[in-house]
């Protein structure tokens, strides 16, 4: 065991981490934000119209994320059409390829939940908001994604951690994100076990601060849930 | 486009399809026999037995595959110990070293899945096949694994689609799984387009395969729970 490789390479790490933080809020704030319309489209009632929704959501949940990458960072480049276009400055860098598949993937998942989540709204609340007179975009706004957004919570905390697991896919396409820290490390130094063992660990502070933070905001969330204090 | 390089190399793929399938369902096997003592050691009262036990889940929920897999691929070999041992032709095959990573894995998650299934069963028949006279393990055998295994059939269905997604990542370490065979066409016909696009309909119809069979096999294990027909 060498641990002075891992010692003076902590900066190094450290900016890992910063990249591997940046994609994940940056990939979750994409992803809900195009979750919430996909979602609202796939609950239609029209088989025509949920379909689209739904096969998005089949595609990047059916799927893996590493393959959903490959298609994007080494896929995109094959057609001239985009070489040639004003994408390909966003495409040929590894670092927006990555975001753009986790921001999808984490948009399938998290429409999906969210779809549930909606389905289980209860009947009463609907019938309540429309005998109050309350427009469609309103009962929307008020009634269903708040509820939705609720109860989708716990289900929501897991696809977070997932989303962390999945960032560490970015260290094989170039990025130094804290798995792409590990593995200039090891090349360098050839110390494998430390080096990967260390990214590991910074994985597991992050996932208890993920955990301990839908925690909380559980709790706030669901304080209507809980059993009253005597 | 030119996807005749796909339809000239489906040997190849099929083969990619065999390893897949091969590692998905072993990973599958050994990490369920994992699985089932941890969770019942989980839901020891004694620290010492559910301490240690806790941590093991934690530490393979906490962590990425990809970090798990270098850890053993790349980590072990580098103890002298290790690569003198009788266990060394094993460990430096990449394959074994993906099987010991998947099964740990899927392990972790399926015992705490387990867990949560074994505390939610319902004290009265606990209580019932303590007045029969029931021994412990017996009652385990007969009382709370079965009702527990049912129970976790939903959640566990995820777990499988997550294991044939997380397989993907061998393909990082020279096997060739469906996604090595895509990166393998990719690299000799420069068609990275059409080779992932293959790999992930690949993937699609084995989801749709997973997600079909749990369907039948919750039709059958929760029939008690369906709405009698009329």
């Amino acid at each position: 065991m060498d641990l002075a490789a891992i010692t003076d390479n902590i900066p190094l790490y450290f900016k890992g981490l910063w990249v591997t933080i940046q994609l994940l809020v940056l990939a979750l704030a994409c992803g809900l934000v195009l979750a919430v319309p996909i979602a609202m489209w796939a609950t239609s009632r029209n088989p025509l119209i949920a379909s689209w929704p739904k096969a998005f959501i089949y595609f990047f949940t059916g799927t893996p994320l590493l393959v959903q990458m490959f298609i994007l960072y080494y896929g995109m480049a094959q057609f001239e059409a985009i070489r040639e276009s004003f994408l390909w400055p966003v495409f040929k860098e590894a670092y927006w390829c990555a975001l753009i598949a986790f921001s999808l993937n984490t948009a399938g998942y998290t429409a999906e939940i969210l779809r549930g989540a909606m389905k289980q709204t209860d009947f009463g609340e609907l019938d309540a908001a429309r005998s109050c007179g309350m427009s469609k975009g309103l009962i929307y706004r008020r009634i269903i994604l708040p509820s939705a957004f609720r109860r989708a919570l716990p289900a929501y905390g897991n696809e977070v951690i997932f989303m962390l697991h999945g960032t560490a896919l970015a260290g094989i396409i170039t990025i130094v994100d804290l798995f792409g820290a590990a593995r200039i490390v090891n090349s360098r130094y050839f110390v494998p076990f430390e080096s990967f063992v260390t990214a590991a660990f910074f994985y597991l502070c992050l996932t208890f601060l993920i955990v301990w933070g839908f925690k909380l905001w559980e709790k706030r969330w669901h304080a209507h849930l809980h059993p009253r204090d005597a | 486009m030119d996807f005749s390089i796909i339809s000239d190399n489906i040997g190849l793929y099929l083969n990619g399809l065999v390893i897949t399938v091969e590692l998905v369902v072993t990973a599958l096997v050994l990490g369920l026999m994992i699985a089932v003592p941890l969770a019942l050691m989980r839901t020891s009262r004694n620290p010492f037995i559910w301490g240690p036990v806790w941590l093991f889940i934690y530490v393979f929920r906490g962590t990425p595959l990809l970090v798990q897999l270098y850890v053993i691929y790349y980590g072990f070999g580098q103890f002298a110990a290790v690569r003198e041992s009788f266990l060394w032709p094993y460990l430096k095959e990449a394959y074994v070293c993906a099987l010991i990573a998947f099964a740990l894995n899927t392990a972790a998650y399926t015992a705490e899945i387990l867990r949560g299934a074994i505390e939610a069963t319902f004290h009265g028949e606990v209580e019932a096949a303590k007045a029969c006279g029931m021994s412990r393990s017996m009652m385990l055998r007969r009382i709370i694994l079965p009702s527990a295994f049912r129970r976790a059939l939903p959640a566990y269905s995820n777990e499988v689609i997550f294991m044939l997604h997380g397989s993907a990542i061998a393909s990082v370490i020279t096997i060739l799984d469906i996604t090595g065979v895509a990166r393998l066409i990719n690299s000799r016909f420069y068609s990275p387009y059409e080779a992932f696009i293959a790999a992930a309909l690949f993937y699609m119809a084995l989801t749709f395969l997973i997600v079909w069979g749990f369907k039948l096999w919750e039709k059958r294990w929760h029939a008690h729970l369906h709405p009698r027909q009329q």
